[in-house]
């Protein structure tokens, strides 16, 4: 159990909170770079921040308060001049640094306009994703992970916007027993009541876990039954990029999941996939496709015949935030307990005036992250089950996908 | 209430109960939260109160043996505190 006042501090994320100034210090992903291409201006939600990303004309990219300071109207419905952003009420204009550059209804002399500027936060673009950072100055740089700037692989973003605190998301990223029950068991009994093919490379005993600390999160490892500890689960495993992401992979796909922290109650849930089986070559591409990931049914039961479907259930059957201080922890709950204590220990360094776990100042290539290729000892099979009975299933460009898998045939395994 | 016994027993501090709550006798209403109550207040090794937001006391549980998981803002030192019946000292030698 943890205590309300404790749970409290976790999930507060809004400005001014504890929490809110920890996960200020990272950038976020809030848009799909392609999106823009469709409307210029769109509405975003983060860290309990109501803002407008819009593309200028000139194609440099701003993110604003939502509110036009002038009568308040939403600047998400603005338009997209050369210079800026302007309000559809009264023609108010705001440049990408939140300086007010016009307001066509005064008088030409006047220069109230000098003294109005909105919230503005920096942007940049990074593997096909808008990043926006919101705390102090000077930004740190955008950590470039490695799947966000590798070159010949083929990239895939699903996406879902979940009612939940994010903290739940999290925690079930150092929490491997799940696999083996949520993904093993309960898979099982709903595939069989169907008459489906089950999932055989998820529901493995784990015979041992641990974890450690890294200078980017917390790598987390699991011994399967059969397996030695010169196998990838173990010798490798895979980490929790602190504060908000899990990088995952093996068959040759790698994958990070991001959740990003909307607000208190609501994660943006995204799954960045890239693919690259068996080494073979892949075309470039002009734009990454973006699907979205279905989790309740017409009925608005959950939809659980596939893996983050079951994940997605029970995060949001836990509560928009789950009650700590009613739960009862064990000894396999080693890793929730340990991110629990990493962030306190990082709330105390941004306390303190220090950049907490995994800020980046230097300018660099790329990050490369540890991550076991060879996923529960599977080979290609992982990678079957993990195409057909996860969320790539609802992929626009799953026929792309399977296709060089179905090329690379046996050496799907070999990945990169 | 029994938790709250256990812990006396061992001859630990135990945090005052909750006004009208567990310690009274009454159970706690169907699905009301059960209070933490955490039996120790100070880091063990700079003795800073752990009540401290920004400390960290997480209580699990280990067949059992209750168990908190700890880490003290004030001087960085992570710890784990084990409620147990039975202190056994060190063997003095081998048995003949």
């Amino acid at each position: 159990m943890l205590t309300e006042k404790r749970n409290q501090q976790l999930t507060r994320i809004g400005p001014g909170t504890p929490m809110g100034r920890l996960l200020r210090r990272y950038w976020y992903p809030v848009a799909v770079t392609g999106d823009l291409d469709e409307l210029p201006v769109r509405r975003v939600r983060l860290l309990g921040e109501d803002l407008v990303l819009f593309r200028d004309g000139s194609g440099r990219l701003g993110l604003v308060d939502e509110a036009c300071p002038h009568r308040r109207a939403s600047l998400a419905y603005g338009v997209c001049e050369p210079d800026g952003l302007r309000c559809a009420y009264h023609g108010w204009l705001f440049g990408r640094d939140g300086r007010c550059l016009e307001q066509p209804a005064e008088p030409p002399e006047s220069t109230f306009k000098d003294r109005i500027t909105i919230t503005a936060y920096p942007v940049q673009e990074l593997g096909g994703m808008v990043w926006a950072y919101l705390g102090p100055a000077p930004a740190p740089v955008v950590p470039r992970y490695d799947v966000f700037v590798w070159d010949g692989v083929f990239r895939d973003i699903g996406h879902a916007l979940l009612p939940v605190s994010w903290m739940q998301i999290m925690e079930n990223a150092v929490d491997p027993h799940h696999v083996e029950w949520l993904h093993g068991r309960y898979f099982r009994s709903i595939q069989e009541r169907r008459g489906l093919p089950v999932a055989r490379t998820f529901g493995r005993r784990h015979v041992k876990i641990a974890f450690d600390q890294f200078e980017h999160g917390i790598i987390k490892r699991r011994l399967l039954e059969g397996q030695s500890e010169d196998d990838d689960d173990w010798r490798v495993g895979h980490p929790l990029v602190f504060p908000y992401m899990m990088r995952v992979g093996g068959g040759g796909s790698d994958q990070m999941q991001i959740r990003v922290p909307v607000d208190d109650q609501t994660t943006w849930f995204v799954l960045y996939t890239v693919h690259h089986p068996g080494g073979l070559p892949v075309a470039p591409q002009e734009r990454i496709p973006a699907y979205e990931v279905p989790w309740r049914d017409d009925r608005g039961n959950h939809i659980v015949d596939y893996i983050e479907g079951q994940d997605i259930m029970t995060w949001v059957t836990q509560g928009p935030i789950a009650e700590r201080n009613k739960e009862h922890l064990g000894a396999s709950d080693a890793g929730v307990i340990m991110l629990r204590r990493l962030f306190g220990e990082q709330l105390a360094r941004v306390e303190a005036g220090e950049d907490p776990l995994g800020v980046l100042r230097a300018e660099h290539d790329v990050v490369e992250l540890p991550c076991e290729k060879d996923k529960f000892g599977a080979g290609a099979a992982f990678q079957t089950e993990w195409l057909h009975m996860g969320s790539h299933r609802y992929s626009r460009a799953i026929r792309q996908i399977e296709e060089p898998y179905a090329r690379a045939g046996a050496s799907a395994g070999a990945g990169r | 209430m029994r938790a709250a016994e256990r812990r006396g027993r061992r001859g630990l501090a135990v945090a005052p109960p909750p006004a009208g709550g567990l310690a009274a006798g009454a159970p706690a209403p169907r699905g009301a939260p059960q209070p933490v109550v955490v039996p120790f207040s100070y880091c063990p090794r700079c003795a800073a109160p752990l009540a401290d937001p920004a400390s960290f006391v997480q209580e699990y549980w280990v067949a059992v043996q209750t168990r908190f998981s700890c880490w003290c803002r004030a001087c960085s030192f992570a710890f784990e505190i084990a409620l147990s019946d039975r202190v056994t000292g060190h063997e003095t030698r081998s048995q003949p």
